[in-house]
This record gives C-alpha cells, sequence and structure tokens, in this order.
C-alpha cells in the first residue's frame, strides 16, 4: 500500500528543515546589523564628543566676549557711553496691587481667586 | 556495491569529519574560557574614563573656572624611526626647541611626555604626520576666561588639574572626581564600538559669593590706586556685614591663573588675608567699644587732650595737632592718639585685650581659602609698659585685613561677628544644589554699643573727620581712617618714609549693604588713610551703589516710579 503524504503533512515537513537554517540566517543577520548599528552609533558618539568639545570652546569664548570688563571697555571706549548720575536714575518700586479678577457666579468672585492663591500656595 | 577506491575515499572524508568534530568538541567544550578570554582581550579594553575638573561660577552663575579638552603628546622612542624629523616637525607645530624634543625621544625611556595640555588644532597637524612611536591621550585643560579677575581667590591647579592655591585647593576634593575605569568594545582597526557607557564624568561645580560687577570695580580702582601712589602692594576686599559672603577681593600686585608659573611668588600671595600689619587708627574701634560696652564712657565723655601728648612708660604718644578737650565722639572722629590713650588706660589691659580678642584678633576668621594668619595678639601677661598704650592706637598688634573687615562688619550689623566665606553653594554636574553655606554668627557687642560707634564712625566721614574724602554725594558712609609707620628692616625701627595706608567703611550708614577695606602698602608721596585709601573706597563705592541699584538716601519721590503687582508680577 501506498501513503500519500497530505499536502499539510508535507508543509511541516519542509519547516522542520527549512525552519532551523532561518533562524540561523535570521540570528546571523541580526547579530550584523548590531554590530552595524553598534558602528554607527560609535560613530555618532564621536560625532558628539566633537560637538562638546567645540561648544565647550565656544563657552570659553562667550565668557571671554561677555565678561563685564569686557561689555564695559565696549560701551564706553566704542560706543562713548557713560554711567548715569545717580540724581538722574529713577527706580521702580513694585507694590502690592489688588489681587487678579477671576470670573465666578458668586457676588464675590474673589472667593474663588482666594481659593485659587490657596491652593496655589499650597 | 561500492568499490574499494569509493570506500576508502568515504573512510577519509568520515575521519576528517570526525577530526573536525573532535577538535570542535575540544575547542568549543573544554577550551572555552581560553579562548573566551584571548576573544575578549582582542574586541574588548579597559579604559579610564576622562574626568573634567567641576566649573567655578560667581554669584549670579557666570563662568570664572572651566575646561577645554586637550590632548597630551607622548613618544615612545624605541618605535621612532627617523628622531631628527620627528623632532623638527614637531617642534615647530608645538613651538617647543627642537633640541628638547630630540633629546627625550632619542633617549633610553620606554615612555616620554612631548608636550602636555596640547590644543585640538595642533593635535590635529601632528596626527597627521603619521609619524611612528607618536601617540596621544585625552586630557583636559583648566581655563580661567577672565584671566587677572580674582585669580587670588581663585587660585590655580597643576598639570595633573590638582588644586594647588585658593578655592581650587580648598575644595579640590569637591570639584575633582574619582577616575573609574570601564570597559569599551573595539574593533581590529581599534574603532570603538557603541556600549552605551558614559565616557567622560564631571567633578562638582561651586558657585561663589564673589559678584564679577564688583570685583571688576574693586580690580580696576585698586590698580590705578597703587599706580597713582607707586605703592608697593594693595589690598581691597568687599563684604556683605550680615552674613560674611565675600562679594569681591583684590591684590596688587597680581597674576594670571592661566600661566601661574611665569608670575612671581609674592605676585600669587593673597596678601587680603595672608599680609599682617600693624592696623593703626582703625584699631580705636577695640578702645571705643569697650568703654561703651564697660559703661566706661558714652559718646560724649569729655577727656583732655589739650597737651597734644601723652607720656607712658617714658614713652611720649602724640597727636598731629593739639585737639583740646574732645569727646570720645570727637577722639575717633579726629583719631586723637592721646586720647585712645587715656581711655584705654582708663580701661586696663584685661578688659582691652578681652575686647580684642572679642573681635576675633589674633585667631583665624576661617574663611575658606589657603594661607590664612592668625595675627599677633600679645596676651596681658607679657605686655611691657608701653603695649596697652601702643595697641590702643594699633601698634604692638599685628592683624590681616580681612580681620579689620571683619571687625568692623559687627559695628555694621549690630554687633555680631560673622565668619567670612567664599563658597555660596555646591552644584552637582547636573545643575543640582547638593550644599549651601550655612550662616555662622554671634554676639559681641550690644546693638545698643554698635549703633552708637556706627554714628561715632559716621562723623570720621564728615567735613570735621580724617576721611572726608571717603564721603558719598548721596548716601552716609561710616569709616575709619588709619596710618601706621612700617619697621626699617635697615635699622628695625620704625620708618618715617614707608608706611601702610588703610580705610574701612561701610555704606549706605544706617543699613550698610556692603563693607569695604582699602589697605595700601608703601604709597609714594602721601600716605594717610584719608588721603591715599579713602578715596580708593569712595571710587570703588560709588561705582558698586550704582551697579547693584542702591538708591541715594535723599531720593525724591518723583525719582520712584511704583507699580502695582501680584505675586511677583508687574501690570
Amino acid at each position: 500500500m501506498i501513503y500519500r503524504k497530505s499536502i499539510f503533512a508535507r508543509c511541516i515537513t519542509w519547516l522542520f528543515f527549512l525552519l532551523p537554517v532561518i533562524m540561523v540566517f535570521f540570528i546571523v543577520w541580526l547579530r550584523s546589523n548590531l554590530v552595524a548599528l553598534e558602528y554607527e552609533l560609535g560613530q555618532y558618539q564621536k560625532l558628539k564628543d566633537k560637538l562638546i568639545e567645540e561648544n565647550r570652546l565656544l563657552i570659553l569664548q562667550k565668557e571671554k566676549l561677555t565678561s563685564l570688563k569686557n561689555i564695559e571697555y565696549v560701551a564706553t571706549k566704542k560706543l562713548g557711553l557713560s554711567i548715569t548720575k545717580r540724581k538722574k536714575v529713577f527706580y521702580v518700586k513694585v507694590e502690592q496691587g489688588p489681587k487678579p479678577y477671576v470670573a465666578g457666579f458668586s457676588e464675590d468672585s474673589n472667593i474663588i481667586s482666594k481659593k485659587l492663591v490657596s491652593q496655589k500656595k499650597k | 556495491m561500492f568499490n574499494k577506491r569509493s570506500i576508502f575515499m568515504i573512510f577519509l572524508i568520515s575521519l576528517a569529519f570526525i577530526i573536525i568534530f573532535f577538535r570542535l568538541v575540544n575547542l568549543m567544550l573544554f577550551q572555552t574560557d581560553k579562548y573566551k578570554s584571548i576573544a575578549k582581550s582582542q574586541y574588548r579594553k579597559v579604559s579610564q574614563i576622562l574626568v573634567t575638573r567641576g566649573k567655578i561660577y560667581d554669584r549670579k552663575g557666570r563662568t570664572l573656572a572651566l575646561n577645554i579638552e586637550s590632548k597630551s603628546i607622548y613618544a615612545r622612542p624605541s618605535l621612532i624611526e627617523s628622531p631628527r624629523l620627528v623632532a623638527q616637525r614637531l617642534g615647530s607645530i608645538l613651538r617647543i626647541s627642537n633640541k628638547n624634543i630630540l633629546k627625550k625621544i632619542i633617549s633610553q625611556k620606554k615612555f616620554v611626555w612631548i608636550a602636555r595640555k596640547v590644543s585640538t588644532e595642533r593635535t590635529e597637524m601632528i596626527k597627521e604626520l603619521r609619524f611612528k612611536g607618536i601617540g596621544f591621550l585625552p586630557d583636559t585643560k583648566r581655563v580661567y576666561p577672565k584671566n587677572t579677575l580674582a585669580s587670588h581667590l581663585l587660585g590655580f591647579v597643576d598639570i595633573d588639574n590638582k588644586g594647588l592655591e585658593g578655592i581650587e585647593k580648598v575644595y579640590d576634593l569637591v570639584l575633582s572626581k574619582e577616575a573609574t575605569k570601564v570597559i569599551i568594545k573595539k574593533d581590529a582597526r581599534g574603532n570603538i564600538l557603541y556600549t552605551g557607557v558614559n565616557l567622560s564624568a564631571e567633578g562638582n561645580s561651586i558657585m561663589l559669593t564673589i559678584d564679577e560687577g564688583i570685583q571688576v570695580i574693586v580690580e580696576e580702582e585698586l590698580e590705578s590706586a597703587v599706580k597713582k601712589w607707586n605703592a608697593k602692594a594693595g589690598s581691597v576686599i568687599v563684604m556683605n556685614p550680615y552674613n560674611g559672603e565675600i562679594l569681591a577681593l583684590a591684590n596688587r600686585p597680581t597674576f594670571n591663573p592661566n600661566k601661574p608659573s611665569n608670575y612671581r611668588a609674592s605676585n600669587r600671595r593673597n596678601r587680603a588675608i595672608t599680609d599682617l600689619y600693624e592696623p593703626g587708627s582703625t584699631f580705636k574701634l577695640i578702645m571705643a567699644s569697650a568703654a561703651l560696652e564697660e559703661g566706661l564712657a558714652t559718646l560724649e565723655t569729655q577727656i583732655d587732650c589739650s597737651e597734644g601728648v601723652v607720656v607712658v612708660a617714658r614713652k611720649r604718644f602724640r597727636d598731629i595737632h593739639k585737639l583740646g578737650i574732645l569727646t570720645l565722639k570727637e577722639i575717633i572722629q579726629k583719631s586723637s592718639n592721646v586720647g585712645a590713650i587715656k581711655v584705654s588706660l582708663k580701661l586696663g589691659p584685661e578688659k582691652f585685650y578681652k575686647y580684642v580678642k572679642k573681635f576675633g584678633f589674633g585667631s583665624k576668621t576661617g574663611i575658606d581659602l589657603t594661607g590664612e594668619s592668625s595675627g599677633i595678639v600679645k596676651s596681658p601677661d607679657k605686655f611691657s609698659g608701653t603695649t596697652l598704650a601702643a595697641m590702643a592706637i594699633g601698634y604692638e598688634v599685628m592683624v590681616t585685613p580681612l580681620q579689620v573687615l571683619r571687625a568692623y562688619a559687627a559695628v555694621a550689623n549690630g554687633g555680631f561677628l560673622v565668619r567670612p566665606h567664599v563658597l555660596k553653594v555646591v552644584l552637582s554636574s547636573n545643575g543640582k544644589v547638593i550644599e549651601n553655606t550655612k550662616l555662622k554668627r554671634k554676639r559681641i557687642i550690644s546693638a545698643k554699643t554698635a549703633y552708637l560707634l556706627k554714628e561715632a564712625f559716621k562723623s570720621v566721614v564728615s567735613e570735621k573727620g580724617t576721611a572726608k574724602r571717603a564721603a558719598i554725594d548721596g548716601n552716609t558712609v561710616a569709616g575709619k581712617t588709619g596710618t601706621t609707620r612700617l619697621i626699617d628692616p635697615a635699622t628695625g625701627r620704625y620708618s618715617h618714609k614707608n608706611f601702610v595706608s588703610s580705610f574701612v567703611g561701610m555704606v549706605p550708614a544706617d543699613h550698610p549693604i556692603f563693607i569695604v577695606i582699602v589697605v595700601i602698602w608703601n604709597p609714594k608721596g602721601r600716605y594717610y588713610g584719608g588721603e591715599v585709601a579713602a578715596p580708593v573706597f569712595k571710587a570703588i563705592a560709588e561705582r558698586v551703589l550704582s551697579y547693584k541699584m542702591i538708591p541715594r538716601d535723599d531720593i525724591q519721590d518723583e525719582q520712584i516710579l511704583v507699580v502695582k503687582g501680584y505675586e511677583g508680577r508687574v501690570y
């Protein structure tokens, strides 16, 4: 008697042999991709280090340029500015004003604002 | 079915496979560890992470010290093929003499440094030459972008970034971080693969109490004063009298911390805290405060100074002019030596000494800087016949400018002795506050005495006082002048040519925002504190008042714009 295997059984058999091969290739592909990614990230890290280095040099340059001594020199010597006489200076004094208006249904809507303020403080 | 030859071939192939199989089993099962370690050594590398020192900021976050990347260049002499060519090329790029480099690379040593802390640009130029035996190691270089500004405070570091002076030394452990080792992956060409490990780390940063704006003003004014009077040296300290925060500290001569070795050791000395001098009339504070505290006198108590001279243990102490009968307030105002001595003699040595110690003289202030001197104060059992009289007018006692400033701060703040300090906060590498400086102070005189002393010191900066040149238009000033003779090293006696001029003052007098001491060593031409040091105080105080936007005492109402605000918002 000749027993003929069903298509399903044949597929299973093929898969049984193919799957390990596919898996091996998949793992190899995954590993190589990982290494490639590590290389890529390594390059980015190099770039990052270089940019940090450049950034530090720029900060140094900025600090030199924005030193108060330099600013004073530029303002007084190059731009011809001078320090104002203290008698001419106006001072701004901030006084405690009324609390901001908050819309509400109650007659004294400031009750809501008080609550809001107390909640904020908490 | 198979002929002999086929059987033989099958046997051979099978044998080969069996041998390979057993070899693989041997390699993979029994020699795993050995080959694993060989493989690891080829693709793994133990590397030391690059540690950079923490930054130093002023009180407003302006950078005073930072780091930049650099490279240190080394050589392995045995690997160098043509030493003369290498020395010539490296010498021209690094601007070092060829002979020095040649001497290093022909030596018998295995490893020699060619140059440390070389800029990245120059390193790249050398890398392009591709010399065998020349290598590069990553390094960081400490840079002080403001050059000489606050150099005595900041200090400097050595070639290995270790703090040697100033803040850099005191907070060396805070600023630096231990270099740990990490394992990184590399390929055959030495390219580093990403491992997720951070290859650099930064120490904690510190924020100082110094204000760059005030520091610039102080340095400029001190520089011009030292030049004007052709003085040997000068020191200025600006302090918040309430909490001891040092707002500025400057000395002349000075140095650039980027190149400390180019300067003499005397230029690097922080004279404001290390150099001792006899304080002269600024020390009359002790006599006045002791007399008021002990109830021996009031500001209106009269002392006869009409003779202009007082003899103590056969030694004559004189006033410049005969000043007549003076009140205690006038003794301070006119800086009468005779009056101060007479009051001190009434107090006696024990009580006088008690107040000298109360004001912190003879012991360190505890400032967080290196090299502070404690000063020299004689105890009463070591007093000679003239010591009390001499101490009353600021002789036979050695102090630092900072000690005098701290004593006057007690008058400014209502009677508390504060601990001067320069550290405000310690910040982690990600900017979070780790540590705050705690306020340390103790009461040494009553608030009433402090108030009375302030009133007396206000009169010093009046038309009749010795420091009228310290007066500021718009704000009241309280202060005291000091003039002392220096010892002539040739004769061992007080010199008639060499002096120390000083002035210590607070402004606005009623509620002082800051207190300043100016000490000028050995000015030429003029030498009185009121003539040499007081104008420096005035120049500094006027500019600082503008910088800090402190209004004049006589400010008019129309000069104040009142705006309504709520919870910090203006609308």
